[in-house]
């Protein structure tokens, strides 16, 4: 679903990704993590189409990133680590706008709104302006909108950050269901508890490099997953 | 505190000589030094205009024992000047300045808090004031030979008058942070009051020298209506100019009003502060309803979104297109007073005569060159680029639609403005196609170049939207790039004036403009794309 080959990155003379490679078939929910500054987002950016890789290429369900964005944009969503929405809309013009770009059909798109909205409880919210929203509501409207076309391909940067329990818990399914019919996921997160718990696969990226990759049984081995990624990043256990 | 305070708040204030806003960065000793002259310079010639005015009134009132007078219109000039410069910002400074809430989180006071914004509101409001007083002052000086208590006076009274003009301020910001919570529609209001205070300056500007004549005709009857109507300004008047009775009574009048005001604030400080935190975070009335919502395409939904960003921003449509207003001012002037426009247009041109269409055309254009939306349209997307560069949308649409916002916003106007100026000029038909014709292929490649101006210059790490609307590259270049062209069209009619008829040479404007529209498109569309899709 997801192909990375040898994806490099720099801003200015600083190489934010260098030379890195990852495969996420249909079905998987791949967790990505690093510390902060070690090139997650730089990665997922660059997979939708937000950034341009100085080498490397990226295909998206086998189509190249590079010759043919319109087509790898139309099976993902991107849900950027700070959802950062147009202030001057209201939540349910911004969903029809989204819904409007992937031309979504109206009885189509209004089923998915009504049915997401009311799981995460801002279905009387959403003729409110956008700026009115809490970074929880934006977050939530944000999912929404990234839920909307239903996506083969999810890619999700620190999507937990804002989120209540209980939206928390609803988007953990909702990931694994869409991993379940078919679609992946390539998400990051600091949130090392949720990665385990949560993810088939895993990598680890530090300095811009990846540092271990794989299934979480081969990653974890029968430590944490806490204490393999400490050890990894050089700190004390 | 205090103290810890106000410096703060001086630092806050003059944040702007020492960080560059756009990117945050410290400026060097050097720049900032540029900056500073470049602000005194700015003052200095403000004051000078003012200087002009106020010497023209000084020495005949003075002479005819009405220095009074002089210090009193002044003064209430330089008053309402304090006020309405300083009102918005007090309000801002006031109630909504971003670190209310974490000095009220501290262990201090609310009364130091406000204690420490209102020498910055006093600051403000005696910079407007001197602005307009000062040159006053210096006429004065200047015009008269005079004792020590007429100077001491004459220098104190802007500072008197600033208490006056920021407690006014005050009072009128305590009331915008009370209404601000429930009013809808707060850009359109704005608009609107924006548009009712340009439209008196203008008046105020074209009338200055017959409202000169009229004081100096009969300074009597209007210093007598004076005394009569508003004596407080009698007093302030007789004090500036060496009374010492009234100026104590006006001073305690300017400080009588300040406490007051104080008072007022002073109690529900603290409430308001934290009731008005949400301001800009109004929720409407407006409820959900679950209906079935017509499709659009993706260029109609990115025009909806571009059309959405202009409506909701004061900023953005005075700032990007004052044009509009002058182009519908204008075409309303003509179709009044058109009679009158066309007696002066034909006093000084034969009507059958071909150089009427090409000023004719020049006048429109060189008005509609002051719209500028899409010089800043790409830096606007400011945080929320990813949306449009993640979803599944051409570049080349997305700037399209951007285009169509400029040309579905302005060519309306144009075509009012145009129909006003062919009705009034009662043009030939083909000098009125041509007209037509090369205004309208002028508006497109202004709103081409602006476009490609902010993709070479875009700015979208913004933090406050005025940045990008007000202070960039892009949009100086664009305000001025439209005149800069009909000058390059001048000259090169001065070039080509003997071999080519002004029919001809709008025949071959035309033709220019229409070749540079297509080949600033195609820029838009190949090179402009490329660098939207790439901003960051």
């Amino acid at each position: 679903m997801l192909n990375i080959n040898g994806f490099t990155k720099s801003y200015g003379s600083k190489k934010a990704v260098d030379d890195i490679s990852i495969h996420i078939h249909r079905g998987e929910l791949f967790g990505f993590i690093g510390h902060n500054g070690a090139g997650k987002t730089t990665t997922l950016k660059a997979c939708c189409g937000i950034l341009k890789p100085d080498a490397g290429e990226i295909f998206i369900d086998g189509i190249p990133l590079s010759s043919d964005p319109l087509e790898c944009k139309r099976r993902i969503a991107y849900l950027p680590d700070n959802p950062d929405l147009y202030e001057f809309m209201s939540g349910i013009r911004y969903l029809n706008f989204v819904a409007d770009v992937f031309a979504i059909p109206s009885s189509v798109r209004l089923e998915r709104i009504n049915r997401y909205a009311e799981l995460f409880e801002i279905k009387k919210d959403l003729a409110q302006p956008i700026s009115s929203y809490s970074h929880g509501m934006k977050q939530k409207l944000a999912i929404i909108s990234a839920l909307i076309h239903e996506p083969k391909l999810l890619l999700m940067d620190e999507p937990f950050v804002g989120l209540d329990p209980k939206a928390s818990h609803l988007l953990k399914g909702i990931m694994r269901d869409i991993c379940n019919s078919g679609g992946a996921i390539f998400f990051s997160t600091h949130v090392l508890e949720v990665a385990e718990k949560l993810c088939d696969k895993v990598a680890i990226i530090k300095g811009g490099k990846l540092i271990k990759c794989g299934t979480m049984e081969d990653v974890r081995g029968d430590a944490s997953l806490e204490s393999v990624f400490l050890e990894l990043e050089g700190e004390n256990v | 505190m205090f103290k810890l305070l106000v410096k703060k708040q001086f630092s806050e204030v003059f944040s702007f000589l020492f960080f560059n806003k756009k990117n945050g960065t410290k400026r060097t000793g050097g720049a900032v030094v540029m900056s500073v002259l470049l602000y005194v310079l700015l003052f200095a010639v403000v004051c000078f205009n003012f200087y002009f005015v106020a010497s023209t009134l000084c020495k005949p009132l003075c002479d005819a024992g009405f220095a009074w007078l002089y210090f009193a219109l002044f003064g209430l000039a330089a008053l309402l000047f304090g006020v309405v410069g300083s009102a918005l910002a007090t309000y801002n400074s006031l109630y909504v300045a971003k670190d209310n809430e974490m000095l009220f989180s501290m262990p201090i006071k609310p009364r130091t808090i406000l204690n420490a914004r209102l020498v910055s509101v006093y600051l403000m409001s005696l910079l407007y004031v001197l602005l307009m007083f000062l040159p006053v002052v210096i006429a004065y000086f200047v015009n008269n030979a005079l004792g020590f208590r007429e100077v001491l006076f004459a220098v104190l009274t802007p500072f008197v008058l600033a208490l006056l003009a920021s407690a006014i301020s005050c009072l009128l910001g305590w009331i915008i942070s009370l209404f601000a919570r429930r009013l809808k529609n707060k850009s359109f209001i704005t608009i609107v009051v924006s548009v009712v205070f340009l439209g008196a300056y203008y008046y105020l500007s074209f009338n200055m020298s017959s409202l000169l004549g009229k004081i100096l005709e009969s300074p009597l009857i209007i210093a007598s209506a004076l005394k009569r109507s508003v004596y407080p300004v009698y007093m302030m008047g007789m004090g500036a100019s060496g009374d010492t009775v009234n100026f104590i009574l006006f001073a305690l009048i300017c400080f009588g009003a300040a406490a007051i005001v104080y008072t007022i604030i002073a109690l529900g400080f603290a409430k308001t502060v934290i009731a008005g935190g949400s301001a800009s975070h109004t929720r409407s009335s407006a409820v959900y309803s679950d209906k079935p919502v017509r499709e659009g395409t993706v260029y109609a939904a990115l025009f909806k979104k571009e059309l959405a960003r202009f409506t909701s921003s004061a900023n953005y449509m005075l700032n990007a297109n004052l044009g509009l207003l002058f182009m519908v001012a204008a075409a309303v002037a003509l179709l009044i007073k058109g009679g009158l426009v066309r007696e002066l247009f034909f006093s000084v041109l034969s009507p059958s005569s071909d150089a009427a269409a090409l000023i004719a055309c020049a006048a429109v254009c060189l008005i509609s060159s002051m719209n500028v939306t899409t010089a800043s349209s790409v830096s606007l997307e400011g945080r929320s680029l990813w949306i449009v560069q993640s979803l599944p949308v051409r570049p080349q649409t997305a700037l399209n639609a951007k285009l169509k916002l400029h040309l579905v916003l302005i060519l309306p106007a144009l075509a009012l403005l145009l129909a006003a100026v062919l009705i009034t000029l009662r043009l030939p038909a083909l000098h009125s196609i041509l007209i037509c014709i090369v205004s309208v292929l002028f508006l497109l490649f202004l709103a081409e170049i602006g476009l490609i101006f902010n993709l070479k210059w875009a700015n979208v790490n913004w933090t406050n939207e005025v940045i990008p609307i007000k202070q960039s590259m892009s949009v100086f270049l664009a305000i001025f790039g439209g005149f800069v062209l009909l000058m390059a069209f001048a000259a090169l009619y001065f070039l080509m004036s003997s071999s080519v008829s002004p029919l001809t040479f709008l025949m071959i404007s035309g033709a220019i403009l229409a070749l540079a529209s297509l080949l600033a498109y195609r820029a838009i569309v190949t090179w402009g794309a490329e660098k939207f899709a790439e901003l960051s």
